[in-house]
């Protein structure tokens, strides 16, 4: 009942926030922010790979990137604004058309996908390597799947793959080989320790400490609830003023 | 789970291994960090520590009586292999198909006929919802494959496209035609409307889509053979000649 309440809650926020096309234009705008000025705003992980397109096209989100790409903002604004006005034609003329695939059965619609899958992988590098690959990586996906272990973090990881390769052999040759400005330098060693505390918080002794703390957390007020008590409530009405 | 990301990890390592270290790289003597095999070792040995850790947690959490009841389930499955169930039977089509096609069909033969067998591999075995079709067309599918695996292996495949380039379309197409012939019989008198309908479906949507990657998108195809060969002197020689 619980989770029926908390889905229907869920429907209802949703709901709720495509009748208010200001919301909708406030979550856009900071998602775009995020894009622009590197921000963070709270994030899906959809949104998340969206945040990381400048990246993928070379640019670097944050306040040199209006600087360095002066074209970029005004080039995004006619964009964003030619994309609206086709979303509005294809709205209005095509809605009702495209919306009869739907209508179309799975056992027809899904092998022209899987088609499409093998043009698109083709496609990325003209290379049948990557058709080979396709094949094996999405038998584990669909595993990891119904596991229900995030696929975000895959696409996360395939797009800063190439980056993150590039940029830790860039800052080897910078140091000679030596990893220690990793740990030395403040961003980089904040971000070590993000990400070593983000793995070590997931396994289980990590997660038992937790809750011991948390308990501990709990059974401190109440024992010092109890000592008050014991001494006569004295400890709260010291504290407390005595009304007029 | 665990294990499956530990082989990944140690396959990733097993196959950073053959590439190029710092010291012989090009010929040229190089620094370790150069070497393109460093973020490969750093993620696969990753991989394989967590999958460790996750073989290590999923065991703790559920004891060996998880173990003994995985290694039930597959004796289990290992002795139904004659008799497989309908759900691992829809598994292993939709696997089959896509993997035959990709392995197999769509390197060696024109993408149009590929494709179309595809198509019409799962649109046919999913569609009626039957589930004795599904197993019948699945072997039929499979004893395809495997002739024209056959035909690959024993070197027929190399020494006919030798002698005549589009050799291996007419092979696929005739796989494709007997595939058709055979599944429309199969499926009865009452569905043969249907059967041949779909069968419609699957040549038509290549024939829309290859012409569309091709000549719109400029994306090359895999193999173009046979029916691509004929869609060029449509497009190149009738449509729009080149003006000498």
């Amino acid at each position: 009942m619980q989770f029926l309440s908390l889905f229907g809650h869920m429907v209802s926020s949703i709901g709720s926030l495509l009748n208010n096309p200001l919301a909708i234009l406030l979550l856009f705008g900071s998602v775009l922010l995020g894009i622009i000025f590197g921000a963070l705003p709270g994030l899906t992980a959809t949104l998340g790979v969206a945040l990381l397109t400048t990246l993928t096209y070379g640019l670097n989100p944050g306040p040199l990137l209006l600087m360095e790409n002066p074209t970029f903002l005004p080039e995004t604004g006619a964009i964003l604004f030619l994309a609206a006005a086709a979303m509005w034609i294809i709205g209005i003329f095509m809605a009702r058309q495209v919306i009869k695939i739907l209508r179309i059965p799975q056992a027809i619609l899904m092998p022209i996908v899987g088609l499409l899958c093998i043009i698109g992988s083709y496609s990325l590098g003209n290379n049948v390597f990557n058709l080979y690959l396709m094949v094996p990586v999405g038998i584990v996906a669909y595993f990891l799947g119904e596991m229900g272990y995030p696929i975000a973090p895959l696409v996360i990881g395939l797009i800063l793959g190439p980056m993150a390769d590039e940029s830790l052999m860039r800052a080897l040759m910078v140091s000679n080989g030596s990893f220690m400005p990793m740990f030395t330098r403040p961003v980089s060693l904040m971000l070590v320790v993000l990400t070593v505390l983000t793995v070590v918080s997931q396994f289980p002794f990590m997660k038992a400490l937790k809750t011991r703390l948390a308990g501990l957390g709990k059974a401190v007020p109440a024992a010092a609830c109890d000592e008050a008590g014991d001494s006569g409530g004295a400890g709260i009405s010291a504290s407390t003023p005595e009304p007029a | 789970m665990g294990i499956l990301v530990f082989l990944i990890g140690g396959a990733i390592v097993l196959e950073a291994m053959t590439f190029p270290r710092g010291a012989e790289m090009s010929g040229v003597r190089n620094d370790w960090y150069v070497s393109p095999a460093l973020m490969p070792y750093i993620i696969g040995s990753g991989l394989a520590i967590m999958g460790i850790v996750l073989f290590v947690t999923g065991l703790r959490a559920s004891g060996t009586a998880a173990i003994v009841k995985a290694f039930h389930e597959v004796t289990a499955g290992i002795a139904r292999v004659g008799h497989p169930k309908a759900s691992t039977v829809r598994f292993m089509a939709v696997v089959g198909v896509l993997a035959v096609s990709v392995f197999l069909y769509i390197p060696r033969v024109d993408f149009v006929v590929a494709a179309a067998a595809l198509l019409a591999g799962l649109m046919t075995m999913f569609v009626f919802e039957d589930e004795l079709l599904l197993r019948r067309l699945v072997v039929l599918w499979a004893a395809l494959a495997f002739a024209f695996f056959i035909f690959c292996v024993s070197g027929l495949h190399a020494g006919a496209t030798e002698a005549y380039y589009f050799a291996s379309d007419i092979v696929g197409g005739v796989i494709f035609i007997a595939y058709v012939a055979v599944a429309a019989k199969l499926t009865g008198d009452q569905r043969q409307m249907k059967i041949w309908r779909l069968i419609a479906l699957s040549l038509a949507v290549p024939l829309v889509l290859v012409p569309l990657f091709k000549y719109l998108l400029y994306i090359p195809l895999p193999r173009e053979g046979g029916i691509v060969a004929l869609m060029d002197i449509v497009r190149y020689d009738i449509l729009d000649p080149v003006q000498e």
